[in-house]
C-alpha cells in the first residue's frame, strides 16, 4: 500500500476548549504518532464535536496547547492541506447528483478518482441520483467518499457511522484501517467500538 | 483560483437547479421599478427626475435580498466547516460568493435596467448610460452584502439584521450612485467626478470587506 508523503503527528498538552464562553472540555492530553488513531467517547454534549473543531484549527484552545509535527516543523495548527474533516451533517447538496457532489469536492482537493471513491463506499448504484432522493445513510456514504478523494494525512471524523447500515460500518472501518496503514492519523468521535488499535479518550459531561 | 471557480460553478449550478435562484433579484428589480413608476404618477418629467433614485434603491435592495441566504446552505450541511478545516484560506470561498452575487443578482439587473428605465421615462440610450453607472457601483453593493450576510450567518432572521447593518455602508454608494446618474442625465457624460467616486467606493469595499467577512464566517463556525 502506498504511504502518505508526509508523516504527521499530533500531541495535546492539557488542552481544553470552550463553547459560548463556558468551559466544556479540560485537560486533554495524548500523543498520536503516524499510523495511530484516537477514539473520542462521551455522552451527547460532552464536547466531542468542539474538540474535533479545535483539532481542525477552527477553535483556538482555551488552555493548553496542540503541537502538530510534520517532519521537522512544529505548529499549533494542522499543516497545510493535511486535514480531511467529516462533520456530523452530510456535506452533500440535495440538488446535485452523488457524482456531481463528489466532482465538486475533487476540485477542492485538486484531483482524485471519483469512480474509485464511489466504489470504495459502495455508492456506484446511485451515483446518478440527485442527493435529494437519497436516504440519510446513502448521503452519508457519498460524504464519506470524500475521504478517498482527499488523500490527506489527518482524518477528523464526527460520528461517521451515524445513519449508516452494518455493511457501511464495515466499509468505514476498512477505510480507517487503510488510512492508518498508510501512515495517517485519525481522530474519530463515535459510540461504536473501533477495535483494539485505537487509543481512547473518554470525555465527561 | 481553481478552488474559487469550483465553488462558483457549483453554486451557479445550484442556483439554476433550485427554482431559478438567479431570477429573484431581477424579478424584484422589475417589480420595484414598475411600482415606482405607478407611485410617482403619470408625469413623464417627474418620472425621469425620480428614475435615478428608483433604480439605485431597487438595485441595493435586490442585491441585499439576494444575499440573505448566501451562506445558509453551506453552514447548515457542514460544507463550510469542512472547507474551513481543509483549506488553508477562505478567500477563494469569499470570492466565489461575491462572484455568485455578481452573476446571479447584479448582472441580470444591469442588463435589464435600460429596458425597465423606459417605463420611468428615460430613453433607451440614456438608460444604457445609467446601466453603465450601475455597473460601476454594483461591486460596492455586492461586497457590502457579502459582508453583512457573513456577519449575520447562522442567526435567526439574519437577513433582517443584515439589512440593518448594511444600511450605513450602502448609504454613500446610494448617494454617489444617484448623483452620478443625475449628472449623466444632465449631460455631464460618463466620467463625472461622481462616477469616479462611485468607482472608488467599489474599489474601497473590495479592499476593506473581505478580511472582515472571512473573520465573521470563522466566528460563525466556533
Amino acid at each position: 500500500m502506498e504511504r502518505y508523503g508526509r508523516a504527521i503527528s499530533l500531541a495535546a498538552d492539557d488542552a481544553g476548549c470552550d463553547r459560548a464562553g463556558t468551559a466544556i472540555v479540560r485537560g486533554v492530553s495524548f500523543a498520536l504518532a503516524p499510523g495511530e488513531g484516537l477514539q473520542l467517547f462521551g455522552p451527547n454534549g460532552s464536547g466531542k464535536s468542539s474538540l474535533l473543531s479545535m483539532f481542525a484549527g477552527l477553535i483556538r484552545p482555551a488552555e493548553g496547547a496542540l503541537r502538530w509535527r510534520a517532519g521537522e516543523t512544529e505548529t499549533a495548527r494542522p499543516p497545510e492541506d493535511s486535514v480531511f474533516f467529516l462533520g456530523h451533517e452530510a456535506s452533500v447538496k440535495p440538488a446535485l447528483t452523488a457524482k456531481e457532489n463528489l466532482g465538486f469536492w475533487t476540485k477542492t482537493y485538486g484531483g482524485g478518482d471519483i469512480a474509485a471513491a464511489l466504489q470504495a463506499v459502495d455508492a456506484m448504484a446511485f451515483r446518478h441520483l440527485r442527493a435529494r432522493s437519497l436516504s440519510a445513510g446513502q448521503r452519508r456514504r457519498v460524504d464519506l467518499a470524500r475521504a478517498v478523494l482527499a488523500r490527506r494525512e489527518v482524518w477528523l471524523l464526527d460520528e461517521p457511522t451515524a445513519a449508516i447500515d452494518r455493511s457501511g460500518v464495515i466499509i468505514i472501518r476498512r477505510l480507517i484501517d487503510d488510512h492508518l496503514a498508510r501512515g495517517g492519523i485519525a481522530i474519530v468521535a463515535t459510540h461504536d467500538d473501533l477495535g483494539a488499535g485505537f487509543k481512547r479518550l473518554e470525555l465527561g459531561r | 483560483m481553481t478552488l474559487g471557480l469550483a465553488i462558483l460553478s457549483r453554486d451557479l449550478k445550484l442556483a439554476f437547479r433550485s427554482g431559478g435562484g438567479w431570477f429573484y433579484a431581477l424579478f424584484f428589480f422589475a417589480v420595484f421599478t414598475a411600482l415606482a413608476g405607478i407611485a410617482f404618477g403619470p408625469s413623464l418629467s417627474a418620472l425621469a427626475a425620480a428614475a435615478p433614485a428608483a433604480i439605485w434603491l431597487a438595485a441595493a435592495l435586490a442585491i441585499q435580498f439576494a444575499a440573505a441566504d448566501l451562506f445558509e446552505s453551506d453552514l447548515g450541511d457542514g460544507s463550510l466547516r469542512a472547507l474551513a478545516a481543509e483549506q488553508s484560506s477562505l478567500f477563494p470561498y469569499w470570492g466565489a460568493k461575491a462572484g455568485l452575487l455578481a452573476l446571479t443578482a447584479a448582472a441580470p439587473m444591469i442588463v435589464a435596467a435600460p429596458f425597465f428605465l423606459t417605463m420611468l421615462g428615460v430613453s433607451f440610450g440614456q438608460g444604457l448610460g445609467l446601466a453603465a453607472i450601475l455597473l460601476l457601483g454594483a461591486p460596492a453593493l455586492i461586497f457590502i452584502s457579502v459582508l453583512t450576510a457573513a456577519l449575520s450567518a447562522g442567526l435567526r432572521a439574519g437577513g433582517l439584521l443584515a439589512m440593518v447593518i448594511a444600511a450605513p455602508f450602502a448609504a454613500p454608494v446610494l448617494v454617489f450612485g444617484v448623483m452620478a446618474a443625475k449628472a449623466f442625465l444632465a449631460g455631464a457624460g460618463l466620467l463625472s467626478p461622481e462616477t469616479l467616486i462611485l468607482a472608488a467606493l467599489s474599489l474601497f469595499m473590495a479592499a476593506a470587506t473581505p478580511a472582515f467577512a472571512i473573520a465573521a464566517l470563522r466566528v460563525s463556525l466556533e
